[in-house]
């Protein structure tokens, strides 16, 4: 059982080095593929514009601006690792039969999912 | 050009924060609202989610180190991912000079942080929190001996990661300092301990308000790809050369140039 949860600890540790790796990847290449044909990016960021994800996305996928759709997957990828983590977390909890952490973690899982919810909410 | 600007002081701030054991977060909002003239709402988002890219880094170090307590990290994240939740609604009413103010005062706050000296105190009680989640544990000592510690006040530990998760959505930070203190002054855990659970902690507090600003539309991948990725390149690089550096004396510039920007972020509030 230790062996079991053991293993299971170290396949945590490495998908979240290799996700991080992923992710940045992603962003990267989103990056430097929108970099060719952008000039004075930060010129539209100066007034806040309230224009959510969903559109943004829409708009976006329209006008064909791969790069910038592939640097939202690696910013989509960045968030879930840690998500993930709290949910394997809690798995890890629930086999060493930690029932008591299993269910703090699970706080923290509905915490987190409950937070996004707040994003299209408000 | 200014994304590679913006690239180039990412990787230092990264470095430089892996250097110090602070997030790049208080160094990027301040560059990107005062020299790049980005709107705080969008730095924040970008600071965001450097702050996931790196604590998931360093996360996955935890079982090498044996010092991150689990256990207490998870009981904590209660705390802060509510109040990331709470800082996020706090953020969406709230004017942006008064999160420059916000910011400012922070800003202060760490530095003076920075500067004082941790004195080690271990908890002496094991509070009946702690006994009912198994939360004593040990760690191993500079020649390789399991140390047994108790923790303390967990209720107060609790509040404090309250109060670090409010701050860390309203502002775009990792609340690291108020992590450490929580763990290390309240419930009284050694102080590599607090240090590394805080570290593992952060990512967690991070996504609860990273993920309602991305859906919400306020992190853009124009800002946040070249933070993010300059943030990782650069904390890799810190953290080897932290084991060959001796850092105090960039400390001390670094706790000069945190006052100098803080008293920037006020003014710009005040404006």
């Amino acid at each position: 059982m230790e062996d079991d949860v053991y293993s299971l600890e170290l396949f945590i540790a490495k998908f979240l080095r290799y996700g991080v790796l992923f992710a940045g990847v992603l962003m990267f290449v989103g990056w430097m593929t929108e970099i060719s044909f952008s000039t004075d990016t930060f010129a539209h960021f100066s007034k806040y514009d309230e224009v959510r994800l969903v559109p943004t996305l829409q708009l976006i996928f329209e006008q064909k601006r791969w790069g910038l759709l592939t640097s939202y997957a690696g910013m989509f990828s960045l968030i879930c690792l840690p998500v993930v983590r709290v949910l394997m977390t809690c798995y890890v909890f629930i086999k060493k039969k930690d029932y008591s952490l299993a269910v703090v973690s699970s706080f923290v899982l509905v915490g987190l999912l409950l937070s996004v919810l707040l994003g299209f909410e408000i | 050009m200014h994304e590679l600007i913006l690239f180039a002081i990412s990787i230092g701030a990264g470095f430089l924060g892996a250097l110090l054991g602070i997030g790049g977060g208080m160094i990027v909002v301040p560059v990107l609202t005062l020299f790049l003239h980005v709107d705080i709402r969008y730095a924040i988002g970008a600071s965001l989610i450097s702050i996931v890219a790196t604590s998931s880094g360093a996360a996955a170090s935890f079982l090498r180190d044996h010092m991150t307590n689990l256990r207490v990290a998870v009981l904590l994240e209660v705390g802060t991912v509510s109040g990331a939740m709470t800082g996020f609604l706090i953020a969406s009413f709230v004017q942006p000079r008064i999160l420059f103010l916000t910011f400012g005062g922070f800003l202060l706050f760490s530095a003076l942080m920075m500067l004082r000296k941790r004195g080690e105190s271990l908890a002496r009680t094991d509070h009946p929190w702690s006994q009912r989640l198994k939360l004593a544990s040990s760690f191993p000592n500079e020649r390789g001996v399991q140390v047994p510690y108790m923790v303390e006040q967990v209720p107060m530990g609790l509040i404090y990661m309250y109060a670090a998760g409010v701050l860390s959505a309203l502002l775009g930070i990792g609340s690291g300092i108020l992590k450490v203190l929580a763990m290390d002054g309240a419930m009284k855990l050694p102080m590599k301990v607090s240090s590394a659970t805080s570290n593992f902690m952060i990512g967690v507090t991070a996504t609860a308000s990273a993920g309602a600003y991305f859906v919400q539309g306020s992190i853009r991948p124009e800002i946040a790809a070249p933070v993010a990725v300059g943030i990782i390149v650069g904390s890799y690089f810190g953290a080897r050369a932290m084991m060959k550096m001796k850092p105090q004396w960039i400390r001390v510039i670094f706790v000069v140039l945190l006052i100098i920007v803080s008293i920037q972020m006020i003014i710009k509030g005040l404006a």
